[in-house]
């Protein structure tokens, strides 16, 4: 690991998180900006990917990550809404505020 | 150790530059800054003592293991006192990196004094009708039996007026462009070569000039790169020695903000401090946004340095974007202290003269740019 960069595992977790990203969120991202609340389906594929346990602790089936993997999360996110113009970017503040509230 | 931050060993390391600094450096600072062509030997010698000129260096020549971030905390502590003296520790630890090429034999007549800081050697590329155009030199170097016959004329080149030795780019393929550059160590006292000063407009200590050198025959075994490949080893010094400028700038910005905000308690205006008016103190930390967010660009740089990584991309965007914020924010410190601000009973008027220097040094904002258009968007594009 080195002082001003991110560690191995923060890369690895970037990857899968814009993957996942360009594979989930992108689709349709246009279409859900009419939505006036979260598709289900879109929650439950950011909990399985384990994008809403980052901050909660693993007996309550979270991973308690760092703060700065949950930076990671929320650029990667965003990005995919940037790119697509959507409401991704509220996916991304989502999870900021969860990651705040717990 | 954490990610995005400093050792634990490195906040220690950069108190005790704190401390040097202020004791050892900032006395007589501005005296020095009006009288005197030189960082005298006493000055390089308190850092070569510190092992400050050493870092990553050989234990047998007298250096310590270390690595670049450490010497960036050091040059943005140290410049904090004197911009240029934070400024000269990078200078050696680039001259250094191309000493290291030569033959054993060489590297133990140099380095040893390099890094105690009785020596001076430097990189020297500019030349009077060239300095972006990089490839462009005229200077030559003829192979002439087991030696190199050099001819041509070195310009803008730091401490050019007390150096012991340069490192010097010469063309062995006039007609080859930049694949035509090879590097030397030219020392200084061969017959053939003749100093001038450049006066600028500040920055007398740094002994700025040029030098001819007219047939001046130097060993073989002081070629420092093969032949034709003297390019690539000029941009890795310049990668390491913008991240140096950045931080000189930013070291010179955070001295400049610590007597603004400290002047802005003091100062009353329509009853109350300065300070908390918020056309003061809004401009004052917006400026110490800019610095933090210029550090972090910095020591990313350096972190990649010392990981081995190319960062040719995070040194050009330091280099065009510290001295820019830094001469930004030492522009508004200086109104900040209105009249006084202007005057030479305060240093920061000077140092707005003087950082502006270093927008244009190894690099100038334009040439930072066309580096980052072809890293990022593509080579066709520039």
């Amino acid at each position: 690991m080195a002082e001003f960069g991110f560690t191995e595992a923060q890369e690895m977790f970037r990857t899968m998180a814009r993957y996942f990203a360009r594979r989930e969120l992108m689709p349709g991202a246009k279409e859900r900006m009419g939505l006036n609340r979260y598709p289900e389906d879109l929650v439950k594929k950011l909990a399985g990917s384990g994008f809403l346990g980052l901050r909660i602790p693993e007996k309550y089936g979270g991973q308690m990550s760092d703060i700065v993997t949950c930076g990671i999360a929320c650029e990667e996110t965003a990005r995919a809404s940037f790119l697509s113009l959507s409401n991704n970017q509220a996916t991304s503040y989502t999870l900021s505020l969860t990651f705040y509230v717990i | 150790m954490a990610e995005f931050g400093f050792t634990e060993a490195q906040e220690m390391f950069r108190q005790e530059m704190r401390r040097f600094a202020k004791n050892e450096i900032a006395p007589g600072a501005r005296e020095r800054h009006r009288t005197l062509t030189e960082i005298p030997v006493e000055i390089r010698r308190k850092l070569g003592d510190l092992g400050l000129l050493g870092i990553n260096q050989p234990v047998e020549y007298g250096g310590q293991p270390g690595n670049y971030v450490s010497i960036g905390i050091a040059v943005e502590e140290i410049a904090q006192a004197d911009f240029l003296v934070g400024g000269y520790i990078t200078l050696p630890t680039a001259a250094l990196m191309a000493i290291g090429q030569a033959p054993k034999e060489v590297q133990g007549e140099w380095i040893p004094g390099l890094i105690s800081g009785e020596k001076i050697v430097v990189p020297a590329n500019t030349e009077n009708h060239c300095g972006s155009d990089a490839g462009a030199i005229k200077s030559t170097a003829v192979k002439d039996g087991d030696s190199y016959v050099l001819n041509g004329e070195k310009m803008a080149i730091c401490q050019a007026l007390n150096l012991h030795a340069a490192v010097v780019f010469a063309k062995t393929d006039p007609n080859a462009g930049f694949r035509g550059v090879t590097a030397f160590l030219l020392p200084m006292d061969l017959p053939g070569i003749t100093r001038f000063p450049i006066n600028y407009i500040g920055w007398k200590p740094q002994g700025l000039g040029g030098f001819a050198m007219e047939n001046v025959r130097i060993p073989e075994k002081y070629r420092l790169s093969e032949e034709g490949k003297g390019f690539y080893l000029a941009m890795s010094q310049f990668d390491f020695l913008r991240v140096g400028i950045g931080l000189t700038a930013l070291g010179m910005a955070q001295a400049s903000l610590k007597e603004a905000m400290g002047y802005a308690k003091q100062r009353t205006a329509f009853g109350r401090p300065i300070a908390s008016f918020q056309g003061i103190s809004f401009k004052l930390v917006e400026d110490a946004t800019l610095v933090e967010a210029g550090r972090l660009l910095c020591y990313r740089a350096l972190s990649m340095k010392n990981q081995g990584l190319m960062h040719t991309k995070e040194s050009a965007m330091a280099k065009w974007f510290c001295p820019k914020i830094a001469t930004e924010v030492i522009h508004n410190c200086v109104l900040a202290l209105g009249h006084f601000g202007y005057t030479t009973d305060y240093p920061l008027a000077e140092r707005l003269r003087d950082v502006v220097g270093l927008e244009i040094g190894d690099g100038t904002p334009e040439i930072m740019k066309t580096i980052l258009v072809r890293e990022m968007i593509g080579k066709e594009f520039v």
